[in-house]
């Protein structure tokens, strides 16, 4: 059992760690030509390029990424807990029309969506604006948010909100202190969802944003384009790590919450 | 103080009354059992009082003040669930705290509340337990607990004994019951289980169709039924059509004085376990067969055709046999006469 058991760890942890060696490698490196299997030299530029030269812009991008995803993780749960709710808990007429409507921005290539809205934005002077980009990127990440909620809500008992009332919580009170903490494994992941989705945002946020605004994967695309393999290999790395701690933070929090003792 | 008035509660589901024209009234300290089949509106009835739901017509008194208009959680009635609905992100202190930290009471105040009500309800080692840590009888304890500690005019149990096992409900019975007598909360206890209700309440009322059909004592209900219906709820089946003449009631060979008006059709009922089974011949009896015997443990109820009319009876000895002759024996003092209205 016990071995079977390390297996299992360093498999997972190989296949998780394995992917980032080449961008570490190609970060790290000053000269890596055919055929050579490892870098002929390695060397902190691209880092120093990264931290220093180009720090600046990272850090800009780093945060301009940062609150986008947030604001957009925000609003989309505002927007998507209600209607989740409302899909999960309640049979209404049109649900199966309001569900295929909810698909379709997932379904169609978000290229299409952009395009379409830009011409929309420009009119509603929301192009190159942040409510713009928080806007074009809610189309992505409002239908996960809203397929996920939905999903805890057709798993959950009303009843502990008639009780809840019945020991004199008023409608504001149940929400914050009975429905939210009983859903807050499946907001954890809803949160996470639109985060990561919001992040790594490229197409939509060029379109939309018109490179007014620049986020770490506009950034990221920019250097790759200019053939700076390790450079492109250190912002990357970069813009994972983030990712990595929203994902870490929300393990942590499901683990700890979990759902024993919910029924 | 509790006092709770229902007025001609008239409840619809779909349209479709669920509730007839209800009127009831339950005193201080008072507590009543809410007594029918499943499926017949008594959690609809709790739900009103509680004012989870709105009735289509009639009011709902609290302390003889009209409470219609008040939302659930300005309603000074709290409803305790079928199962338990404990909130599983607090703890078992917290949970019983819920409703005194929702009303703003000071948290020393509310700790020493919650530390007595652990106490009566025997919950006292628990603080801190987290809820799946809990039995099932313990979660309806902490139920319990949670509503009583707001110390509400009228506390509405719906079935929280249902979940449990025989011996732990007989357990929760008794609990119930000496709360009740410590704290003196008037209680509506609603229930489909018969020895439930006899046991626990003060009275019950006996809702049948959506309308009350009776309500009084436990000895009252189960000894006087006031119609067919409400003696066959309560597991009596031995009807008795005769008539009554100068104070005389009178079927076949059977007669018994009655104080009741004259009456060309009457209805008696004797309850199963005032039959009296002998092999001879005496007054008020009856010669039958026996039809059918079901051996159930410390009586065996047995069945007998008689008359063209089937009896049950239960008996202590069970040493009959299929058909075997008997003499069914009615001890005149133990006929109930229907009202002449009620016919079976």
């Amino acid at each position: 059992m016990r071995v079977q058991k390390w297996i299992l760890f360093f498999s997972v942890l190989l296949s998780v760690l394995l992917p980032f060696l080449p961008l570490v490698l190609w970060s790290t490196s000053e000269r890596w030509f055919y055929p050579g299997l490892l870098p002929q030299s390695f060397g902190l530029r691209a880092w120093t390029y990264v931290f220093g030269t180009a720090g600046d812009q990272i850090v800009t991008g780093l945060s301009s990424s940062f609150s986008l995803a947030l604001v957009t993780t925000i609003v989309s749960l505002i927007l998507g807990i209600p209607a989740g709710r409302a899909l999960g808990l309640y049979d209404f007429p049109g649900k199966k029309m309001v569900s295929l409507l909810l698909i379709l921005p997932i379904i169609v290539p978000p290229l299409s969506v952009s395009m379409g809205l830009h011409f929309w934005f420009i009119q509603l002077r929301l192009a190159e604006t942040f409510v713009g980009v928080v806007l074009i990127h809610l189309t992505v990440c409002l239908p996960y948010t809203i397929f996920v909620i939905w999903g805890v809500f057709t798993d959950y008992n009303p009843d502990f909100e008639e009780q809840a009332q019945s020991l004199g919580a008023s409608p504001a009170k149940i929400i914050v202190q009975v429905m939210l903490p009983m859903i807050l494994p499946g907001i954890t992941v809803a949160a996470l969802f639109s985060f990561l989705l919001s992040w790594s945002q490229y197409l939509s946020t060029l379109i939309i944003g018109g490179g007014k605004l620049l986020t770490l994967p506009i950034l990221l695309f920019s250097l790759m384009d200019s053939g700076d393999r390790p450079v492109a290999a250190a912002v990357s790395l970069v813009f994972i790590l983030p990712a990595f701690l929203a994902l870490m933070g929300s393990a942590y929090n499901l683990g700890r919450s979990g759902l024993q003792g919910v029924r | 103080m509790g006092q709770l008035g229902l007025r001609n509660l008239t409840i619809r589901y779909n349209s479709k009354p669920v509730i007839r024209d209800l009127s009831l009234d339950i005193n201080d300290g008072e507590m009543v059992s809410l007594l029918g089949p499943s499926g017949v509106g008594k959690t609809t009835i709790l739900k009103a009082i509680a004012g989870l739901l709105q009735p289509d017509s009639g009011s709902i008194l609290l302390n003889g003040e009209p409470v219609n208009h008040l939302p659930p959680e300005q309603r000074d009635a709290v409803l305790i669930f079928q199962k338990p609905l404990l909130f599983p992100f607090l703890d078992v202190g917290q949970n019983i705290g819920f409703g005194l930290k929702m009303a703003k009471v000071k948290k020393p105040v509310a700790a020493k509340q919650i530390d007595k009500i652990m106490e009566i309800t025997g919950l006292g080692n628990f603080k801190h337990r987290k809820i799946h840590q809990l039995s099932g009888g313990q979660q309806q304890r902490v139920a319990l607990a949670r509503g009583l500690v707001l110390e509400p005019s009228v506390l509405l149990l719906d079935e929280p004994l249902s979940s449990l096992d025989a011996e732990l409900r007989q357990q929760m019975r008794e609990l119930i019951c000496t709360i009740q007598n410590q704290t003196g909360t008037t209680m509506l206890f609603v229930t489909h289980d018969q020895s439930e209700a006899l046991a626990i309440s003060d009275r019950i009322c006996v809702l049948l169709d959506g309308r009350l059909r009776q309500s009084g004592t436990p000895a009252e209900i189960f000894y006087q039924p006031a119609d067919a219906d409400v003696a066959r709820f309560f597991g009596c089946t031995n009807f008795i059509s005769g008539t009554i003449n100068n104070g005389t009631f009178k079927s076949g060979a059977i007669s018994c004085a009655t104080s009741l008006d004259d009456s060309p059709e009457t209805i008696a009922v004797i309850r199963p376990e005032d039959i009296v089974l002998s092999s001879s011949k005496r007054n008020n009896t009856m010669s039958g067969k026996v039809v059918e015997i079901q051996f159930e443990g410390a009586t065996t109820r047995v069945t007998i055709k008689a008359e063209e009319r089937t009896f049950t009876a239960l008996t202590l000895r069970p040493d009959f046999t299929k058909e075997q002759p008997v003499w069914l024996h009615f001890p005149p003092d133990r006929l109930h006469f229907l009202p002449a209205t009620a016919k079976p």
